[in-house]
C-alpha cells in the first residue's frame, strides 16, 4: 500500500524527469534548430527527425497526429521552432530535385507545419498544395488567412494546382469546425466554385461541387442542377457507363435540398 | 498483381487499414478513379522492402501506401490519378519528380 510519503516521492520523481526532460530538449533544440538551416538536404532532413523525437520521449509510442500535436504546442511555447519549420517547408519546397522516392520526410514535415495552424505557415503551405490532404487541410483550417493564396493557386493554369486549391477552398467552406471567413472571401469562394463547374477538367468540376454544399441559394442550385443533367463526362466501368460528375452532382443537389429546402425555388 | 475492383484486394486493405466506404483509401481511390486499377506494392515487410530497393522508412512499411500503375504511361492517365488519390483522401501523394511516370504512390499516414 502507498503511503503519503510514496506519493511524495512518486510525485519527486515525476517533477525530476520533467525537467530532465525540459533540460534535454532545451540542449537538443538550438542544435536541431540550426541544422534545419543547413544548405545540405540530409542534414536539415535528420535536424527535423532530431526536433521531432525531443517532443516524443515515449519512443515514437505517440499516434501520428498526437505527436504532431504535441510539436505544435512546444512550437507555442519556442516560436523559433514554427519559425524554423516555416522555413524548413519553403526551403524543400523550393528544392522538389532533392527528394527521394518514397522518403516520408516531406510528408512528415507538411504534417509538422500543418498542425501548427499558424497563419506565418500559408506561403509554406500554398507551395506544398499538390501533396494532398496533410497540406490542403493545413490551409482550410486557417480560413481567411489562408484565403487570398489559395485564390491564387486556383487561377494557375496547370490541372494539379488548379484541382489541389479548388479542393482546398471546397473544404475550407464544409469543414467542421468551420474557420472564420470574411463574407467577402465567401463570396469570392462561391463565384471560383460555381466557375469550375465549367471547366474542362472533370476533377476540377467535382471539387467545385464539394464545396458549393455551403451555398444554399437558387443560382447555385440551379447551376448544380444543370450539371446534374449535362455533364458530358462518360466512363465505362466494367461494362457499365457512369457519369461520376452528373452522379457527383446529384448528391451535392440531394445536400443543398435536404438542408436548405428554400433553394429549391 | 491486383486488378481492384472493389472487392478482389481486400487482401491490399487488411494490411493497409484501410475500410471501404469510409471516404478514403484504396477503393475510394480506385471508385474516384473510375475503373480498374493495377496495385503494383502495398503492404512490405521489412525484408521485402530492402530487397525492392525501398527508401529506408518507406510508408509501405507501415502498411499505409500504395502504388498504382500507370498502365498507359501517359500523362493524362497519371494526371487523373493523382486527382483520385486527392480526391480519396489521400495525405501524401508524390509528385513525379518522386515517383516518376510509371506509378502514383499514395499514403494515408493521418488517418
Amino acid at each position: 500500500m502507498m503511503t503519503g510519503l510514496h506519493y511524495h516521492k512518486l510525485a519527486l520523481v515525476i517533477a525530476l524527469a520533467a525537467m530532465n526532460s525540459a533540460l534535454a530538449r532545451g540542449q537538443s533544440q538550438p542544435g536541431a534548430l540550426a541544422r534545419l538551416q543547413s544548405s545540405d538536404h540530409s542534414e536539415r532532413r535528420s535536424g527535423f527527425y532530431s526536433l521531432l523525437s525531443s517532443v516524443d520521449s515515449s519512443g515514437s509510442s505517440l499516434s501520428y497526429r498526437a505527436r504532431n500535436e504535441r510539436l505544435a504546442a512546444f512550437a507555442r511555447q519556442q516560436p523559433a521552432v514554427g519559425r524554423g519549420l516555416i522555413g524548413l517547408l519553403e526551403r524543400e519546397n523550393a528544392e522538389p530535385a532533392a527528394q527521394v522516392s518514397e522518403d516520408r520526410y516531406i510528408g512528415d514535415l507538411i504534417a509538422a507545419v500543418a498542425a501548427l495552424r499558424d497563419p506565418n505557415a500559408v506561403h509554406a503551405l500554398a507551395g506544398a498544395i499538390n501533396t494532398g490532404r496533410l497540406a490542403t487541410e493545413g490551409l482550410a483550417i486557417l480560413g481567411d488567412a489562408a484565403v487570398p493564396a489559395v485564390l491564387t493557386e486556383a487561377e494557375r493554369l496547370d490541372y494539379p494546382t488548379r484541382v489541389s486549391a479548388l479542393l482546398t477552398l471546397s473544404e475550407m467552406v464544409t469543414i467542421t469546425p468551420a474557420p472564420t471567413i470574411s463574407n467577402e472571401n465567401r463570396g469570392q469562394i462561391r463565384s471560383i466554385l460555381l466557375r469550375a463547374l465549367d471547366d474542362s477538367n472533370r476533377f476540377a468540376r467535382e471539387a467545385g461541387l464539394d464545396g458549393l454544399v455551403a451555398f444554399p441559394d437558387t443560382v447555385v442550385r440551379r447551376a448544380v442542377a444543370r450539371v446534374a443533367a449535362q455533364d458530358p463526362l462518360v466512363l465505362h466501368d466494367g461494362g457499365k457507363l457512369r457519369y461520376p460528375v452528373r452522379e457527383r452532382a446529384l448528391t451535392t443537389l440531394g445536400k443543398l435540398d435536404a438542408l436548405w429546402p428554400r433553394a429549391r425555388s | 498483381m491486383s486488378q481492384g475492383n472493389g472487392t478482389t484486394w481486400a487482401w491490399l486493405k487488411t494490411a493497409l487499414v484501410i475500410a471501404a466506404g469510409d471516404g478514403y483509401g484504396a477503393d475510394e481511390w480506385r471508385t474516384e478513379y473510375g475503373g480498374p486499377r493495377t496495385a503494383t506494392s502495398g503492404y512490405r515487410t521489412p525484408e521485402h522492402n530492402h530487397s525492392v530497393g525501398g527508401a529506408m522508412d518507406s510508408r509501405h512499411m507501415h502498411g499505409d501506401a500504395l502504388d498504382l500503375n500507370n498502365d498507359s504511361g501517359t500523362q493524362t492517365e497519371w494526371n487523373n490519378m493523382f486527382y483520385a488519390a486527392q480526391r480519396a483522401n489521400a495525405d501524401y501523394i508524390e509528385s513525379q519528380t518522386e515517383s516518376k511516370l510509371d506509378h502514383v504512390h499514395a499514403d494515408w499516414r493521418n488517418h
